[in-house]
């Protein structure tokens, strides 16, 4: 770490937008103020985040997006650079949504979004029992009560895919299961819903 | 520490970034070392190696247990095979070879970059190191000391090796269990044999 972060310092970008996040946390170690530039840069797709995840309330998302961004700071220094910034604060974020499902003994309560066309696209392309699904334009109603009724680890795994664009190895790291896992993962999730949207498009 | 020269000030734009940076301020949060978490993920490994040591060393004392389990009387102590390995298998150890492989693994697992490795490859690894250095400690007379010593101090504990004496000792099964206090090597075989049956 110590050599990757004499790596950062000698990087000077001059616009803050070029400025990479391992670049950030390097520099908020050491002035708390440039931490503001993270939370800015994180705290949009973080809502999104939450609400995709199926925590359902504003002040819920705040108060959970609060304490991720507590704990990032305090960890911060237990970010490692073969990790990217963006898939470490993601993990922090789903454990934080996770903790708050146990202690209100809540259930997800999955909402889609404008990103719905896309990620329709997205299963079609990858099975192609799918391809009636955009036929039929099912409302994101229908198919998000389906995916509430998915398992917890099918859900996590299709929101992170299609919903937040990320790559096998960014699940792998946010979820901390192995790559072969999520691949798998996917696959089978992709499989799930298909089956329940199936009785939809032949009704 | 060299910082980046950023074209504004930092001024939190948003409530919510305001928000967070008052409530770090008013909490006194402060970013926890470094060594903390190099010393944790340290740890792990330390008590993945340790478990796995364990796990070794339940191995030693297991392959010694099944090296002297009398394979060749199995069917003259027991009337069978499952009776026989019900009897004679040392569960104690095969428990604690799970069991600790199991530790071995979770704790591999919880390390930084733990959850990366597949799942069939972390238990091949275990079981790889778990059974060479249980060979090695076998090999090195460690089994027996171990198997010897929980027969002595464990007390719900008892050796096979030294329960097996009691299966020898049934006159009713035709089993006697004796000792040869005197060897005769100049005696010929043949002709002891001849002598029994003419008496």
């Amino acid at each position: 770490m110590r050599m990757n972060i004499r790596r950062h310092q000698q990087e000077q970008p001059v616009s803050k937008s070029d400025v990479s996040d391992e670049t950030l946390v390097v520099n908020t170690i050491s002035d708390k103020k440039q931490f503001v530039r993270l939370i800015e840069r994180y705290e949009k797709p973080l809502f999104r985040y939450l609400y995709r995840c199926g925590v359902a309330t504003q002040e819920d998302r705040e108060d959970i997006l609060q304490n991720v961004f507590m704990n990032v700071y305090k960890n911060l220094q237990q970010f490692d650079i073969r990790l990217s910034f963006s898939s470490w604060i993601y993990r922090i974020t789903y454990n934080e949504a996770m903790t708050f499902f146990r202690k209100k003994k809540a259930r997800p309560e999955i909402r889609l979004d404008a990103n719905l066309e896309s990620w329709i696209d997205l299963v079609r392309d990858e099975t192609a029992d799918t391809s009636a699904v955009a036929r039929e334009r099912l409302s994101s109603e229908i198919i998000s009560q389906e995916l509430s009724q998915l398992t917890k680890s099918y859900r996590d795994i299709l929101v992170l895919r299609f919903f937040e664009d990320r790559s096998y190895r960014e699940i792998s790291d946010i979820l901390t299961i192995p790559m072969g896992t999520v691949s798998t993962t996917v696959y089978r999730a992709k499989r799930a819903l298909a089956a329940r949207l199936a009785r939809y498009t032949f009704n | 520490m060299t910082l980046h020269n950023f074209s504004s000030p930092i001024i939190a734009k948003t409530p919510f970034a305001k928000k967070v940076l008052r409530k770090i301020d008013d909490e006194h949060i402060a970013v926890r070392p470094r060594w903390i978490f190099l010393l944790r993920n340290r740890l792990l490994w330390a008590f993945a190696f340790l478990a796995v040591l364990v796990a070794s060393v339940a191995t030693a004392a297991m392959f010694f247990v099944l090296i002297h389990m009398d394979w060749q009387h199995a069917l003259i102590t027991h009337r069978t095979w499952i009776g026989f390995l019900r009897d004679s298998l040392p569960f104690m150890w095969i428990g604690i070879l799970i069991l600790f492989s199991g530790i071995g693994y979770a704790h591999i697992r919880t390390t930084a970059y733990g959850y990366r490795y597949p799942l069939v490859l972390s238990l091949i690894g275990i079981a790889v190191a778990v059974c060479g250095l249980g060979i090695i400690f076998f090999m090195s007379g460690f089994g027996q000391i171990i198997e010897e010593n929980a027969h002595e101090y464990l007390p719900w504990y008892e050796s096979v090796l030294y329960e097996k004496q009691s299966w020898l000792n049934g006159p009713n099964e035709e089993l006697l269990l004796g000792a040869v206090t005197l060897q005769d090597n100049t005696m010929d075989h043949s002709q002891a044999l001849a002598n029994v049956t003419t008496a």
